[in-house]
This record gives C-alpha cells, structure tokens and sequence, in this order.
C-alpha cells in the first residue's frame, strides 16, 4: 500500500510544472476597447476597430490599434487576429464604442446581442455612443492625460459615473432594459473635442434607445441627471444652474443630498395616467444673490425656484422620449406593476406615446453656502 | 451498526443533507422555475420547500420504525425477499444516475464557460476519483468531509452576493400576479431540485442523536429553500425575469455581473468552491448506492462494491452527446425519481403498518 501510495504521490509530481498550455499575461493581446462602425459601402458588413496594449519592450508604441471589417462580430475577431501575432483576448474589454450611425441603424443592437453570446467577454464592459466622428476616430485619439485611449475612457465614464452625471450603462445593464417591459436602454454619448487635431473625449449627453434597440435621440445632460434623481441612481450629483429668481437668472450649483421618487399610475378611459413625485433634500453650494441666506424666506424662495426648474426639466424629457417612444424613465415599468392586468393586455410601446404624466417636485434646502451674504 | 462510535453527529447530518440537496439544480433552477411561475418563482420555491417537508416526514415515520436498519434491509423485512432485493438494487441505480447526471451538468458548466477544450472525461475521472476514495473510508469520512464543504458554502453564499448592487426590486413586483395555478406549477417543477434528501431512507441508522433528526432534516431542508428562493431573487432582482428567461446557465450570467477590486470573475471562483458541492453529491448518492448493495450482501464487500460501481457512474455522466440529452434525461431522473421515491415510501409505510411491523417498540421494550 505504501509503494502505491509513494509511486501516486511521485506521479503528481509530474503536474506541478502547471499547464501544457498556460498563458502569460505578457504573450496575449489582451484587448482594452473595441469600436464599431458602418460599413461606407456594404450595409451587411460592419468596421470592428480594437486596441491593445503591445507589452513589448521592443514596441514602437504603446498600443496597438487594427481596424478590420467583417460581418459579425466573431468574424472581426478572426480578422484582427491575422494582424496580431498574440493571441486576442477579450476578457479585459472595458469599453465598447459605437458610431451614431450604427446606434441609430441598430447595427448596435445587433453586435449587444452577439456580445451576450461571447463567454470570455466581460458582462460589466462600458457601452458608449460616438457623436459627430466614428468610433475609429475616438479609438485612434491621443488623449493628453493617457496613453492609452481605452483606459482613459473608461476613467472619464467612470468618474462622470462617481459624480452623478451620468449614469453606469454597462452590457449587462443594457442587455436587462433592453429585456425589460417597460424600460428602454440608454447608452452615454460622447463627442471628440479639439477641433481640428481631436485631442480630448466630452461626454454630450445620454442616448435614448427604442424598444427596437435603435437609437431615438439624444438627452442632454441635465436631462440625464434629472432621470438619475428619480431612478435612485445619483451618487453625490452637483447640479450647475441659472436659477429664476424673480425675472432673474441667478448662477448655483448644489448637491442632491437626497432623492425620494414616487410614481402612481392608474388606467383611465383606456390610457395610463402617471403621476410622478420627486421629493429632494439639497444642499446648495453657491449662489448668486445678494440677500441674507439665514433668512427662511430666501431658503423657500430657491425651494420653489429650483423645484420649477427641475420639473421642467423632467416634463421637457418625458415629452422628448414620448416623442421618440423611448420609455428611458422605466415608467412602464410602475405601470405594469401597479396595473398588471392591465399591462398584459397592450403594447406599452403603443401606451407610452399616449399616456398621460403628470409630474410634481418638491425641493428642501438643507443649507445654503458658507456665507450670510453671499453677494457682499 | 455502531452509530455510536461510526454515526454522524447532528451537525454533519445537516451538512450531508444541505451538500447533496444544493448540488446541481441551483445552477439552472432561475430559469427552469421562471418559464412556469415567472416573477413568482421564489413563491413557488416555498412551496416546494414545505412540500419536501411533507415528504422528510413520510420518510422519518418510516425510518424510526426500523431504527436499525437500513433500507435494503427494512425493504425485504416489509416486502418479502425477491421484492425488497428489486426495490434496494432499483434505488441503488437511482443513486448512482442522480451522481452521474448531477457529474454531468456540472461539466457541462465548466466546458461552457471555463475549461472549453478540456475533455469530459478528465472532469468526470477526477472527481470519480476522488468520490470513490472518500466513499470507500466510510460513513465517519464522508460526513466529516461534508462539514468542512458545508463550511466552504458559507463562504460561497457570500461571493453570492457581490452582484448584490445591480439588484432593482421593482423585477420581483407585483408579488402574486402570476396566479395560484401558475406558482403551484412552479412548486411543481422546483421540488425535483430538493431530491437527495431521501437518502436518509439508507443513511438513519448511521445518525447518532435519534430524537433530533426530523429536527435536523427540517432545519436543513427550510435552509435550502431559503438558500433557492434566496438565488432566485438575486437572480430576478440583478438580471431582471425576462432576460433570465434567455439564459442556458442564468446563476453564470448573474454572477459574472459581479466584480471585486481584487477578484474580476466572480464566477470562476464560486465555480472552483461548488466542485467540492458536486464532489459532496457524488460521494453521498455512492456511498449509498453501495452500502446498499453492500448490505445486500450481508454487510460485506462494501470496499469491494465501492471500487466496482463507479463505471455505471461514469457512464451516465458520459453517455448524453448533446446539452439537450442531458437535460432531457436529468428531467427524467428527477421525475421519476420522485415518483419513485414517494411510491416506495408510501408503500413501505402501509405495508409495515398493515403488518404492524415496528421495531422501534421492540426496542423500546428492550
């Protein structure tokens, strides 16, 4: 017993020189960011664009960027590896970029939908929309801060994620609203700045996607702030305004220190009637005004302003996606809960352009600044 | 039998039930409950919960009236001979298949995300290996190695958790419109995922402390359901019912959602734990498969049993070409399996009541 023992404990030895067909991190093309554009000429093809870091002490660059065409996104895969001497691998993708084109033609949803179906890829990769250039252009960019386009997009939507101005959409997020009755995906935008010699990335605002999986249009920013307040997903979000203050404009900016939404919705004659509540407790951080800010009448007075400012904003966008039929809020979604049978019964993307939202904001300031007189 | 000396403590009763109940059916229990009771899954979960309460009581009534005796044994002493050798060799397959099958999905699992061109086989040996070795030591090793898993769990129940943040709640909402009908079917379908418990029909005369073990069983079996029902939530709350209706191997996509600073794939390491989960299933289902036949010949050749069965094991696991064949066939299992399992006990119950056999008053009287 003890011989076969010693004879199976030496056999294992054998295993610990690891796998036959490990892989160093330094031999793989680990891809960072992919981006996909329309095909000029052939509608059934489409131009796959990725970058990887080169890893090699000899590289000339840093990164190495390919663009190929193909027809699926398996296909770009194979066709990139013939120009890469490492193996592609996908697992380290942070960011997908798509062109407005192939946003608005579904070509966008279409490639989601194979990236749902590739098992190395990473569920919580980043999905962005190009404006005004290709997703070729952002991807072969020379930020001024960071080497390496990918990362240095994946950091801005990151910490424009952190400040609560824009929400996280990753693949996984988008794949559920997209399955979701009652809520459509949305997708950040963002646009090359610099001019002529693009230098630098500025997120424009938040792409509505139709149930469809085409892009409807485009929200500005505090629209999507606005939307963010009211789905819970603010993470210490500063809002900048002019305020309206008597006929007016007065500048401020404030912290959402809370955000309280509820939505009720019942069938009248037919149609669903909403009404949304916002309840916010703010916290402003300047403002423009020369009166004394102890004074509970100067705190009511921007409790109104600003709750007349936001409520516009919010029925500005509900206006916007209706006519887009994007229901980007999730209202549906309340409607569906509250209304089960109700819902069953109809298309909500058919309801959601006819239904009727009212919308009410409330504002309480918490405190105002760190001066009494803040015009002295 | 010395359960005495060799018998499992209240605890490792616990841990061999909570193992082998967990194994494999969690993996796909998300979608499987969904496409029947939709959002109302984790009501349907309870259901089944206090359905297989229901059936852990059958089992113990009969099992206290043989205390000493395990189920070949009170099978022949109720049946009559050729009988209860039919039902002990037939139960001793079940056992046998519900390991390969429970081997086979989890390989499935690990050739689809993990492992892609690793064959079959080299999963199904390796842990046949290890099961057939943990299974020939004994009652006494297979328990203490269920509660070092039992332990493992805890852990893994709380990387469970990490995709906890994407959890919206409004998925779960509205609580109960799916219709009585509809999560009554859901218990339905989600009660096969609770099979494996009935192992305590071979395993009662090993547990030490006698008046604690429907306690025990009751207490383990309310953890699993609250451990499935729990995974359902999660699931529904993070992927959102719609999008899990789509899902192979929803458990996957709802923990690849998941990420830690220091640990990106979430998955791979819940997957590297729950091996010793699928581990713990095979080694329980074929300790009891040949301690049966072990006890069909008169307590001998246990080791010998042991080292010759794991080939019907192996070619369960194997045997399915496709992902369909093997769902279809574990579908199979399970039906009949519980079909089987209710059928015997409630048989043996009439039969030893109708011939008032009941041993435990002789040995209270002892």
């Amino acid at each position: 017993m003890k011989r076969i023992l010693v004879l199976f404990l030496s056999l294992t030895l054998l295993m610990l020189s690891g796998c036959w067909d490990l892989l160093i991190i330094e031999d793989l093309a680990l891809a960072l960011a992919m981006g996909i554009d329309q095909h000029p000429e052939d509608p059934e093809k489409f131009i796959f664009t990725v970058t990887n870091p080169t890893f090699s002490e000899t590289a000339v660059d840093e990164t190495r960027k390919i663009a190929v065409e193909a027809y699926s996104l398996a296909n770009a895969f194979f066709n990139a590896q013939q120009q890469r001497n490492r193996l592609l691998v996908l697992g380290q993708v942070s960011t997908i970029l798509f062109s407005e084109e192939a946003a608005r033609s579904g070509l966008m949803h279409e490639v989601m939908r194979q990236v749902d179906q590739q098992r190395d890829m990473n569920p919580n990769v980043k999905i962005v929309v190009v404006q005004g250039s290709s997703a070729q252009e952002a991807l072969y960019l020379e930020p001024v801060e960071e080497a390496r386009v990918a990362q240095h997009l994946n950091d801005l939507l990151e910490q424009n994620f952190n400040s609560g101005f824009m929400p996280r959409i990753t693949g996984s997020r988008y794949w559920f609203r997209y399955s979701t009755p009652g809520l459509d995906p949305v997708v950040p935008v963002i646009e090359l700045t610099g001019g002529e010699e693009k230098k630098g990335i500025q997120i424009v605002g938040l792409g509505a996607f139709c149930p469809d999986g085409k892009l409807g249009g485009v929200l500005s920013n505090q629209q999507a702030v606005v939307g963010m307040l009211l789905s819970g997903q603010h993470r210490r979000t500063r809002i900048f305004s002019q305020l309206n203050i008597g006929g007016v404009r007065r500048k401020t900016s404030y912290f959402v220190k809370n955000a309280k939404s509820r939505v009720d919705t019942e069938i009248v004659n037919n149609r669903a009637k909403i009404a949304i509540q916002l309840d916010l407790a703010v916290d402003v951080v300047n403002i423009d005004w020369g009166v004394e800010v102890l004074d509970r009448n100067v705190e009511e007075v921007i409790e109104t302003a600003l709750a007349n400012e936001i409520q516009g904003t919010l029925k500005n966008k509900i206006v916007t996606i209706k006519n887009w039929g994007a229901d980007s809020l999730g209202l549906g979604q309340y409607v569906r809960i509250q209304n089960h049978k109700w819902f069953e019964q109809i298309d909500w993307n058919e309801e959601f352009g006819k239904s009727d939202i009212a919308v009410q904001v409330n504002v309480s300031v918490k405190r105002i600044g760190t001066l009494i007189k803040p015009n002295y | 039998m010395d359960a005495k000396r060799y018998g499992f403590s209240d605890f490792q009763w616990f841990a061999v039930l909570i193992c082998l109940t967990l194994g494999g059916g969690i993996i796909t229990l998300p979608r499987t409950v969904a496409e029947v009771a939709g959002r109302d899954a984790w009501l349907s979960l309870l259901i089944a919960g206090v359905f297989t309460w229901g059936l852990a009581v059958l089992i113990w009534l009969l099992c206290r009236k043989f205390p000493n005796r395990t189920l070949p044994e009170f099978c022949i002493l109720v049946l009559g001979k050729p009988l209860g050798i039919l039902v002990s060799v037939l139960y001793a397959l079940y056992a046998f298949t519900a390991a390969g099958e429970t081997l086979r999905i989890f390989v499935e699992l690990i050739k689809t995300w993990v492992l892609i061109w690793t064959p079959a086989s080299v999963f199904v040996l390796a842990i046949l290996v290890a099961a057939v070795y943990i299974s020939r030591l004994g009652a006494t090793t297979l328990a203490r190695l269920m509660e070092i898993i039992t332990l493992l769990t805890v852990l893994v129940f709380l990387i469970w958790l990490v995709p906890v943040g994407e959890f919206n709640l409004l998925n779960l909402r509205p609580v109960g419109s799916e219709g009585l009908v509809a999560i009554a079917k859901g218990g339905q379908e989600s009660v096969f995922a609770f099979l494996g418990f009935d192992v305590m029909l071979v395993l009662f005369p090993f547990i030490r402390n006698r008046r604690n073990i429907l306690r025990v069983t009751l207490l383990a079996l309310t953890v699993v359901t609250l451990l499935y029902a729990g995974n359902v939530i999660l699931t529904y709350g993070v992927l959102g019912v719609e999008h899990t209706l789509l899902q192979q191997w929803p458990l996957m996509n709802y923990l690849r959602v998941g990420s830690l600073p220091f640990i990106q794939r979430v998955d791979t390491i819940v997957l590297f734990f729950w091996t010793a989960q699928i581990l713990a299933v095979v080694a329980i289902q074929y300790f009891a498969g040949t301690y049966i036949l072990a006890s069909l010949t008169r307590h001998h050749y246990h080791d010998l049993w042991s080292l010759l069965c794991w080939p019907i094991i192996y070619l369960v696991a194997i045997g399915p070409g496709t992902l369909s064949q093997v769902q279809a066939i574990g579908a199979g299992i399970s039906r009949w399996g519980l079909v089987g399992v209710i059928g015997l006990v409630v048989l043996l119950l009439l039969v030893a009541n109708v011939r008032r056999l009941d041993e435990r008053r002789e040995e209270e009287k002892e």
